[in-house]
C-alpha cells in the first residue's frame, strides 16, 4: 500500500497511524471507515461543542466532518497529520454554521451541566462584572461562568483555544487548521487569554488556593 | 513614579507568557522569561493569573458522545454509497446493454412459463374429453357402494328395454 501512495505520503503515514488508518478507508476496507469513527467521534465532539453551543449541534456537524472524509477518501493524499486534516473540515464547518447563524436572531445556546439548554442574549453572555460571586460557588456553576466566558471570545479565538487546549495542538498545527500563519495563532491565544482573565478573574482563586509569589 | 506602560509593550508581554504556558519558546527565551519572573513580583502575579485562568477552562465538562453517533454516522456513509445512486453513474452505452439484457431476461422467462402453461392445458383437456362421462356422473357413482350391483342394474332382463322414441 506504501508503494502505492508515493514517497513523501508514505513517510508521513509511517510516522501516522491514523494516516494508516485513513488509507485503509480509501481503500475501501471494510470496518476501517467505522474505526476511525470511533476514534475520533469524542474528540470532534469536544472541539466543536464550545464552538456551536449544543451537544446535538456539535454532534451533527462532527457526523458531517466524517462524512465529507468518507466522500472524499479517493482524493486523500496525506500531507500532514490525519488530525490536522479532519479538524480543518471541523473548523471549515464550525465556522460556516456560526456565520449562517448569525443571519438568524442574535441568540447564543448555552447548555447547562444538566444538558438544559437556554436561550441567552447577547447582553446576557458575559457574568455581570459588578455581581460579587459567592464563595462557595458549585463547581457547576463556575463551569456555566467559564462556558459564558469562552462563548464571548470571538469565533477564531474560540477555535484557537479549544485546539490548543483539547488538542493540545502546536502553533503550527493550529495555524495549518485555521489558514493563519503560526505569528497570527500566537496573537489569537494571547488575546483570547487576556480576554478570559479579564472576565474571570474575580472566579480564579476561588478554588481555595492562594496567588503565588503576589505581594500583599 | 512609573510612566505608563505602551500598549504595544503590554501585548508583547501578554504574548511572551502566552507562549512560555504553551510551551513554543526556546530553551533560551524561556530562560530569560524565568528570571524575569523571578525578579518582579507584579510580572509574576500576572503571569499567574494568566496560568490560572487557562487551568480554569478544565473546569468544563466534555461532552460525552451519544450511544447512537457511530450507528447514525455508518448509516449515512451507507446511504452515501447506495448501489441505487451509483447506477446515476453508468454511460449511455452502459445503460443501453443493461436495458437490453433486462429485456431478454424478461421475454425468455416469459416465453418458459408460457409454454409451461400451454402444455399442462392441453394435457388436462384431453384426460376430460376422455372420461367425460365418469366425471358427468360423479356424483352418481360415489352414492353406490358396489360396482356388482350397477352393473345388475344395467342388465336388460331387470327392467326391460324402453323404447327409444321415450
Amino acid at each position: 500500500m506504501l508503494t502505492a501512495i508515493g514517497q513523501s505520503s508514505a513517510q508521513y503515514a509511517l510516522r501516522d497511524p491514523d494516516i494508516r488508518l485513513m488509507l485503509r478507508v480509501r481503500a475501501d476496507e471494510p470496518g476501517a471507515f467505522e474505526q476511525l469513527v470511533l476514534l475520533f467521534q469524542q474528540r470532534l465532539v469536544v472541539i466543536m461543542k464550545p464552538m456551536v453551543g449544543s451537544r446535538e449541534e456539535a454532534e451533527d456537524l462532527a457526523q458531517e466532518a466524517f462524512l465529507r472524509v468518507y466522500k472524499s477518501r479517493k482524493n486523500y493524499h496525506p500531507k500532514a497529520k490525519f488530525s490536522t486534516w479532519l479538524f480543518t473540515i471541523a473548523n471549515n464547518l464550525a465556522l460556516n454554521s456560526i456565520r449562517s447563524k448569525k443571519r438568524r436572531p442574535q441568540v447564543s445556546y448555552l447548555t447547562s451541566e444538566s444538558g438544559q439548554q437556554q436561550q441567552v442574549g447577547v447582553d446576557q453572555r458575559l457574568p455581570e462584572k459588578q455581581s460579587q460571586p459567592e464563595i462557595h460557588l458549585h463547581n457547576v456553576e463556575l463551569a456555566d461562568v467559564i462556558a459564558r466566558a469562552l462563548d464571548g471570545l470571538n469565533e477564531r479565538q474560540r477555535m484557537a483555544v479549544v485546539l490548543n487546549k483539547y488538542e493540545d495542538m502546536n502553533y503550527a498545527d493550529i495555524a495549518v487548521v485555521m489558514g493563519l500563519t503560526p505569528k497570527a495563532v500566537k496573537s489569537l491565544l494571547s488575546r483570547a487569554r487576556v480576554n478570559l482573565r479579564e472576565v474571570l478573574k474575580k472566579y480564579i482563586y476561588m478554588d481555595g488556593a492562594a496567588p503565588e509569589n503576589c505581594e500583599p | 513614579m512609573n510612566e505608563p506602560e505602551h500598549p504595544d509593550d503590554s501585548l508583547e508581554k501578554e504574548e511572551l507568557y502566552s507562549s512560555y504556558l504553551d510551551g513554543e519558546l526556546t530553551e533560551e527565551e524561556a530562560r530569560e522569561f524565568e528570571a524575569k519572573l523571578a525578579s518582579s513580583p507584579e510580572e509574576r502575579a500576572n503571569f499567574q493569573a494568566m496560568k490560572k485562568t487557562w487551568e480554569m477552562l478544565d473546569y468544563l465538562p466534555k461532552p460525552d458522545v451519544t450511544m447512537a453517533f457511530t450507528a447514525k454516522t455508518m448509516e449515512k456513509m451507507k446511504a452515501l454509497s447506495n448501489p441505487t445512486v451509483a447506477i446515476k453513474e453508468y454511460s449511455y452505452g452502459d445503460r443501453g446493454l443493461l436495458i437490453a439484457a433486462a429485456l431478454l431476461v424478461l421475454f425468455a422467462g416469459g416465453f418458459g412459463v408460457g409454454s409451461l402453461s400451454f402444455n399442462d392445458t392441453t394435457r388436462v383437456d384431453i384426460e376430460l374429453v376422455n372420461n367425460l362421462r365418469l366425471y358427468e356422473n360423479k356424483n352418481l357413482y360415489e352414492q353406490i357402494e358396489n360396482i356388482e350391483f350397477l352393473k345388475k342394474l344395467d342388465a336388460p332382463d331387470l327392467f326391460g328395454q324402453e323404447p327409444s322414441g321415450l
